[in-house]
């Protein structure tokens, strides 16, 4: 091992009771965590109450690169370092095939986590999920029920036309009825 | 909660407003808002449609409330109550929603200016009036066609010129300048400022309706278009502006909607004197406001003189008849009523114009040599009169 200090290797618990061995540095890119360790009141296991085992994973996932990425940026030529374009692309990849629910979970972690970059990217990631979908496509993405009547979808669609132009979906239910 | 998958209860809140911040097409939001009635609801209730279009026009941020007009009953003005503060929201959103729909837009820009209102002064009028700046050209029924300020001593004093747009809500992306170079004067020098700002908004005073746009013109043209008659939604930074005569583009840092309907260019400081008088003029050749009216669906009124305007929204403006027209006393679409006056006062000025400039014209040359002029002209038409009924005559033979 190069380093002169043995790693600091910090615990967690996920909502399901699994628990993550990471090493500190790792840990605290969640500025949640960061806070904690800096006052020492952190020594057993930390309790992730509302974060699930395989969100978690994720979570350690995104952090661990976000470690590898700043670890040796003081050093000139870092072959990790990225261009604006690569960590877009980055990105991308690593929200690629991720679900809404697991997304909105995500969301939720990086959020009480507090790791900024983390939220940006399932924030971006959820608005284009969003973009271009007409209302059946998001009910069927996020499990709504559509608890209009007919009578009131139909007055929403009529004074917002515009919006709905050539939605494949709305003719499918209006002739089901 | 009902299923687990509901992302607004799942994110709570804050991330959800995170969220919907970010969908720029007003569309999305229209569509995200039709999912169910909770989800209307906030999208209603944090006003993410107006805020979207405050964003792009911050300008906007002056419209305190709205009013949807074909549907007067469930309208409130200066602010919702709380019975029916849910159906407010729902009117504001849908409405802002439109309103973005025409703000993202992309519409080939034109010549926004439907009228002269005013200059801070003329020298001679009508001869130098602002009218004569909606004339593109430097010379109109061959006499020179452009507005001059009076003359005076210090280049320091401003000078403004006033016009009326086609709408009062038009967003403008530029505003083109041509100073006038008298080309009949020694030296042919060109009457331009040191610089131009530009401010939009409302002529200030409420009791004028809409339709009375010749009265509120009137009121500005008293006033001379000083401070007190207007009040100003957008005010521009300066542009330098050439001692060159051509037509001068300015365009704004970014695209700016006018709010009011009104548009005033400030000359800011002299920078040519007339050698005869040795005083300091500014003469102005064209104006144009280039941008885009929004659709007469859209429709503003200040309310109070804090700038505290409502936004009006009237969806059969489009077709011919429209219900609030009968509301209202008329209320036709701004830009028609507006052109039509415009048009005919233009036609009548520079009738009248070119009637007392030709009068002129002969009367000079007349000065020079009156008898020789008058018997040759009378007698040779006589001729030609004579000669005109001899070869009827012969073709009648």
């Amino acid at each position: 091992m190069s380093e002169s200090t043995e790693k600091k290797m910090v615990r967690l618990r996920s909502s399901d009771g699994e628990v993550f061995e990471v090493e500190e540095s790792v840990a605290k890119v969640a500025k949640t965590l960061q806070d904690m360790l800096e006052e020492d009141c952190a020594d057993a296991v930390i309790p992730i109450t509302c974060v699930r085992a395989p969100i978690l994973t994720k979570v350690i996932d995104y952090c661990k690169d976000q470690v590898m990425i700043s670890s040796s940026s003081s050093t000139t030529n870092n072959p990790n370092e990225r261009t604006e374009q690569e960590r877009k692309a980055w990105g991308q990849k690593f929200m690629e095939g991720v679900d809404s629910s697991t997304l909105c979970e995500l969301l939720v972690a990086s959020n009480f986590l507090n790791i900024e970059g983390l939220l940006n990217l399932g924030v971006d990631k959820m608005v284009s999920m969003i973009q271009g979908k007409y209302p059946q496509e998001i009910r069927d993405m996020f499990n709504v029920v559509n608890d209009f009547t007919p009578e009131e979808e139909e007055e929403i669609r009529n004074q917002n036309a515009w919006a709905f132009e050539r939605d494949p979906y709305y003719k499918k239910r209006s002739s089901s009825k | 909660m009902g299923s687990s998958g509901d992302f607004l209860e799942l994110l709570g809140d804050d991330l959800s407003i995170d969220v919907l911040r970010r969908l720029d097409d007003p569309a999305d939001l229209v569509r995200f808002s039709s999912v169910s009635h909770s989800w209307h609801q906030f999208v209603a209730n944090n006003g993410f449609c107006k805020k979207l279009c405050t964003r792009m026009f911050p300008e906007l941020k002056c419209c305190s409330c709205v009013v949807e007009q074909n549907n007067l009953a469930r309208a409130s003005q200066g602010g919702p109550s709380n019975s029916n503060e849910q159906d407010y929201n729902a009117t504001e959103h849908r409405l802002f929603a439109r309103l973005a729909l025409e703000l993202k837009s992309s519409i080939k820009k034109e010549d926004c200016i439907s009228a002269a209102v005013c200059a801070s002064s003329t020298d001679n009028d009508p001869d130098e009036s602002i009218e004569n700046t909606l004339d593109s050209s430097d010379i109109v029924g061959q006499r020179p066609s452009y507005w001059s300020s009076k003359g005076v001593n210090d280049p320091d004093v401003p000078e403004m010129l006033t016009y009326r747009l086609c709408s009062k809500l038009c967003i403008i992306e530029e505003v083109n300048i041509h100073p006038f170079k008298a080309y009949f004067q020694i030296g042919h020098p060109i009457y331009s400022a040191e610089a131009v700002r530009f401010r939009m908004g409302f002529l200030k005073n409420p009791t004028y309706g809409l339709s009375h746009s010749e009265d509120e013109d009137a009121v500005a043209q008293r006033f001379g278009g000083d401070d007190d008659s207007f009040m100003w939604t957008y005010v521009s930074p300066k542009f330098p502006m050439m001692q060159e005569s051509c037509l001068q583009t300015f365009k704004l840092p970014q695209p700016v909607l006018c709010i009011g309907g009104i548009l005033q260019i400030e000359l800011l400081g002299r920078v040519q004197k007339q050698e005869m008088d040795a005083l300091y003029y500014i003469c102005v050749c064209h104006v144009q406001v280039m941008g885009r009216p929004l659709p007469p669906v859209f429709d503003v009124e200040m309310l109070s003189p804090d700038l505290n305007c409502m936004l009006k929204y009237c969806p059969q403006t489009d077709c011919s008849s429209c219900p609030c027209a009968s509301d209202e006393d008329v209320n036709p679409p701004p830009t028609r009523g507006g052109w039509l006056a415009l048009a005919a006062r233009i036609r009548q000025s520079r009738q009248l114009g070119a009637r007392v400039w030709s009068r002129a014209r002969f009367l000079n040359a007349l000065l020079g040599n009156v008898p020789v002029v008058l018997d040759d002209g009378s007698s040779s038409d006589d001729d030609d009169v004579e000669e005109g009924e001899v070869h009827i005559e012969q073709v009648v033979n």
